[in-house]
């Protein structure tokens, strides 16, 4: 009856650490509610793919030969060979994503652009601490605050550490509550935060929002082209959402594409969650760079509104700037919730909102620059 | 690790520089679109 203890018999240390990563990841989705519909299936990848022998996984099997496992089956074809995954839900992203903030005030774009500098922060962080140029640039990319992104840059340039990455994109991104409020906090003053900005209406010619998605696709796609499925798949989603002659498909955009597709993207990426590859030094250097990626983005966008007060009349409530991330809508959110504690009155979502949406676009279009760059010295 | 660094420093300037410029390109293209286009919200 030895065979019953097969498995039990072949559980390595690293193994067992990543049973608790993944209870913790499924903890932190379903307890505290931290993008459960990524952490989730992560987590339960992690045991998945972690269990000795997994079926999950390509196995040879005696007197068989090899046995194709769904997981890793799922990652050569959605991740691995076409990026199928991470960019098709861009559609869904795009579709959901209303540009009516931005396109009333368009000098959000620049929070977006500024709050970028933590990919590139996060890149030299990278390099600083001896990671190679390539998997320095993969790293980097969790500062784009976009989990498709990161898993879509790490896997173009063939890191070793996707599943680092995501893990490190997707927990921050859950943690922009407690991390935007702590960065604001210290580098605004409470005089700062109290600045009430003009209301805006998001309310904008439909012709304007259909142009839109087209003339980005193109201005993006002819100065970056290496980014242009991303925004290109974005930008589609949202051409979809705006024509208004394909509610239907806009709607299952919204809904079945991106469910079907943050599912598998979740569960899929947990392939590079195994512990030989995730158990190690290097994962836990990815994860303080991750952090520091984040406050690097928001002190970007802070700083930068202050700066450009001093130029001002009217000056901008340097929180806004914080909300240029990629983290949509929870940064736009955080930044509402904090005026909201500072002066009871201050209504800034609007900005806020215009801001993190121009956060969506910049993450893309610093990361397709990032590439560009970055292939000259591969 | 100093020629990696000088890289990363070049691509920071860049990548920030490149950014921008198209977020620039980006605002100007919306307000030239919102001068031109000025129906009533909604309408096609």
């Amino acid at each position: 009856m030895e065979y019953l203890l097969e498995g039990l018999l072949a559980v390595t240390w690293k193994q067992g650490v990543m049973y608790a990563v993944g209870m913790v990841l499924i903890f932190l989705a379903i307890r505290k509610q931290y993008e459960p519909s990524l952490l989730l299936p992560m987590g339960f990848g992690a045991i998945l793919v972690n269990l000795p022998l997994s079926g999950v996984l390509n196995q040879i099997m005696p007197g068989v030969g090899e046995v194709h496992g769904i997981i890793q089956w799922l990652f050569e074809i959605g991740i691995e060979s076409s990026e199928a995954l991470p960019i098709l839900l861009f559609i869904g992203i795009g579709a959901m994503i209303d540009f009516g903030p931005l396109l009333s005030q368009p000098i959000m774009f620049l929070f977006g652009a500024a709050s970028q500098i933590g990919i590139f922060i996060a890149l030299t962080a990278a390099v600083l601490l001896g990671f190679d140029l390539r998997d320095a640039t993969a790293i980097g990319i969790i500062g784009s605050a976009d989990g498709p992104v990161a898993i879509l840059v790490s896997q173009i340039l063939k890191s070793k550490y996707v599943g680092a990455i995501a893990v490190a994109a997707y927990s921050y991104m859950a943690l922009v509550p407690i991390i935007q409020p702590f960065t604001i906090r210290l580098l605004t003053t409470k005089k700062e935060r109290l600045i009430r900005m003009d209301i805006v209406s998001a309310e904008v010619p439909k012709r304007i929002k259909i142009i839109f998605p087209i003339a980005i696709t193109i201005i993006a796609g002819l100065i970056t082209p290496s980014a242009v499925s991303l925004i290109g798949c974005l930008m589609f989603g949202n051409l979809i959402r705006e024509c208004g002659v394909m509610n239907s498909l806009s709607e299952t955009a919204q809904k079945e594409l991106s469910n079907l597709l943050t599912l598998f993207l979740g569960i899929t990426v947990s392939f590079s969650m195994q512990a030989e590859h995730f158990v190690t030094f290097e994962v836990l250097q990815i994860l303080l760079i991750g952090l520091l990626a984040f406050i690097a983005d928001t002190a970007g966008g802070v700083l930068f509104a202050k700066f450009l007060n001093l130029f001002l009349k009217k000056k901008i409530n340097p929180m806004i700037g914080g909300a240029g991330i990629s983290a949509f809508p929870m940064s736009a959110r955080v930044v509402q919730k904090m005026a909201l504690e500072e002066d009871p009155g201050n209504i800034l979502l609007m900005h806020a909102v215009g801001a993190n949406v121009s956060g969506q676009i910049a993450s893309v279009v610093a990361s397709g620059i990032v590439l560009t760059l970055i292939t000259r010295y591969l | 690790m100093t020629a990696n660094l000088l890289i990363s420093v070049e691509i920071l300037w860049k990548g920030m520089a490149g950014t921008f410029i198209v977020s620039a390109i980006v605002i100007v293209m919306v307000k030239a679109l919102s001068k031109l286009i000025r129906d009533k919200p909604g309408e096609v």
